[in-house]
């Protein structure tokens, strides 16, 4: 299941090295991970569909056609955020449903949980709709200094990804005709014979690789290699620096609030 | 079969670095809670993070992501005893295991939430699922470094096929992981692959797991909530995780796809 694609275009984000721009989401993210209000993530979210849309050249209906599937995710936290807090350090109750409190400040929180997903998934598709995969695994091997094995490697998995899931398909339409219900004991069933295959396919690929002396040299060379341009550093600098100062400036004009008490938003560990 | 003038890998040097990594993420922990005391500018929220603590988050994790660049070109050297196919199978169990990330964040963020909310504390023990790979594949590879990568490239492609947890939550999350669950297969030089083994690298990668993600999510909660919460996550990842994979491992040996690798060929230890 690919949520996120590339979309080929030329623009500035799609020319930004890729490790830079990982670097970037990755600043961004922990610094709206702070903020437990509605407007932060709302404003960083906004910023960061306008800067795909002008620096990155996507057009905004594939933006949103992108982000979609999210919303059925946030929104899923957002219901429970906003409905099965703990003690909040103040709360204006607005109805009830049984013994559940409905209060102004829990839908505020939900509703920061909820937009501070869009804005991860906004993130990572500043990475993925803006780079295409062999680029950003050239661009690890020769900034990020990942193994090349290690990273073709890995670039061969996101490619079995369409293929794992026909030979789902196969597996669970041979359990159709044998009468075999799906649910969850299907997909337990099934985890099996998938694996195993996936397993047999990858014996077959490495075949054909080492018959084509993959890895045969330390190291290796490029067809279109990355560098690191000025572009790049200066990318780099000003996100960072414009997304500090912004987090700083919504703090400062009381914008930005953290988590007031106690509440069961995000599972603690569910990253 | 290639680079044959680099030494084989020292599992303890290997070892030594991840604890030491372990020890800076778990010293974190009581620095972070203590940066109020001496820059405290302007408080965000009574229980919530201060200014202070938010910025040197991000310096702190941005710090820990070059760390981890510098630690993978060091360990160049971990990828020279694996041959292709040994390296292309980890791949793609990775991926089989990124899908089904995606999938489990859509459930238990979707309809399985308010199940999940009801567990208070407990729904921990339905993370375990996010450290399969972890344990499943050193355990059927057994070469070094098989933990570290299975569990960081299931993260990573987790990321590139749209986590809605984003680069940090799949990818630096997983490869935090993968750390802790290598560490104890490293201090037995890749040796050692029995239960006691499995259930010490669950233990470790649970711990740097909760370390990870405390300033994240679990630094609002009372010390009472973040304990219950822990113990919840450790049962998770033992049970699911590290039984699980055992589990997965035996059943796929028997339909014979794993004879050319260790989990076959050796027979020096046998899981009970």
């Amino acid at each position: 299941m690919k949520l996120l694609t590339y979309y080929p275009a030329d623009s500035l984000l799609h020319r930004i090295n890729p490790v830079v721009k990982l670097v970037v989401i990755v600043a961004l993210v922990i610094l709206v991970t702070f903020a437990y209000d509605v407007a932060t993530p709302l404003i960083f979210l906004g910023l960061l569909i306008a800067l795909l849309r002008l620096a990155g050249n996507l057009p905004l209906r594939w933006i949103g056609g992108s982000l979609l599937p999210f919303v059925a995710i946030a929104s899923g936290l957002f219901i429970s955020s906003a409905l099965f807090h703990r003690t909040l350090s103040s709360e204006t109750e607005l109805f009830r449903i049984g013994s559940l409190i409905v209060s102004r400040e829990g839908i505020a929180v939900g509703l920061a949980i909820g937009l501070r997903i869009m804005f991860l998934a906004a993130s990572s598709l500043l990475v993925i709709g803006t780079t295409e995969p062999t680029t950003l695994v050239v661009s690890l091997v020769l900034q990020g200094k990942v193994n090349y094995r290690l990273a073709y490697a890995t670039l061969v998995g996101y490619r079995f990804v369409p293929l794992l899931l026909g030979e789902y398909r196969s597996i669970r339409a041979a359990a159709r005709i044998r009468g075999q219900r799906g649910g969850v004991r299907g997909v337990l069933r099934d985890a099996i014979p998938l694996l195993a295959g996936a397993v047999r396919r990858a014996g077959r690929v490495a075949l054909a690789m080492d018959s084509k002396a993959f890895a045969a040299y330390p190291t290796r060379t490029f067809r279109y290699p990355t560098t690191m341009r000025r572009a790049d550093w200066l990318f780099l600098a000003l996100m960072l620096g414009g997304g500090i100062a912004l987090f700083l400036t919504l703090i400062a004009t009381g914008v930005t609030h953290g988590l007031g008490g106690q509440f069961a938003g995000l599972s603690p560990s569910v990253l | 079969m290639l680079k044959q003038d680099t030494q084989p890998f020292d599992g303890r040097k290997l070892a030594l670095l991840g604890i030491a990594l372990l020890l800076v993420f778990i010293a974190w922990i009581p620095l972070y809670n203590w940066i109020p005391n001496i820059w405290d500018s302007q408080n965000m929220d009574a229980s919530g993070a201060t200014i202070p603590q938010a910025i040197l988050s991000t310096v702190f994790w941005l710090a820990v992501l070059a760390l981890l660049f510098a630690l993978s070109r060091m360990a160049g050297g971990l990828l020279d005893g694996w041959n292709t196919n040994e390296l292309v199978t980890m791949a793609v169990l990775a991926v089989v295991f990124a899908v089904i990330f995606n999938l489990w964040s859509a459930l238990t963020s979707g309809p399985l939430k308010a199940f999940s909310d009801g567990l208070g504390p407990w729904s921990s023990l339905l993370d375990g699922v996010w450290f399969i790979p972890g344990f499943l594949i050193p355990y059927i590879i057994r070469k070094p470094g098989a933990a570290l990568l299975g569990e960081g490239v299931a993260g990573f492609l987790s990321f590139l096929l749209g986590s809605p947890w984003g680069f940090m939550g799949a990818a630096i999350a997983g490869l935090t992981q993968g750390i802790g669950a290598e560490v104890p297969f490293a201090a037995t030089n890749w040796r050692r692959y029995d239960l006691l083994t499995m259930l010490t690298s669950g233990l470790i990668s649970t711990i740097a797991s909760f370390v990870f993600v405390y300033p994240m999510w679990n630094a609002g909660y009372a010390p009472e909530y973040n304990a219950i919460s822990f113990i919840a996550n450790l049962i998770g990842v033992e049970v699911i995780g590290v039984g699980g994979s055992i589990l997965l491992a035996n059943a796929l040996k028997n339909t014979g796809v794993l004879n050319r690798f260790a989990i076959v060929r050796d027979d020096k230890s046998k899981v009970a």
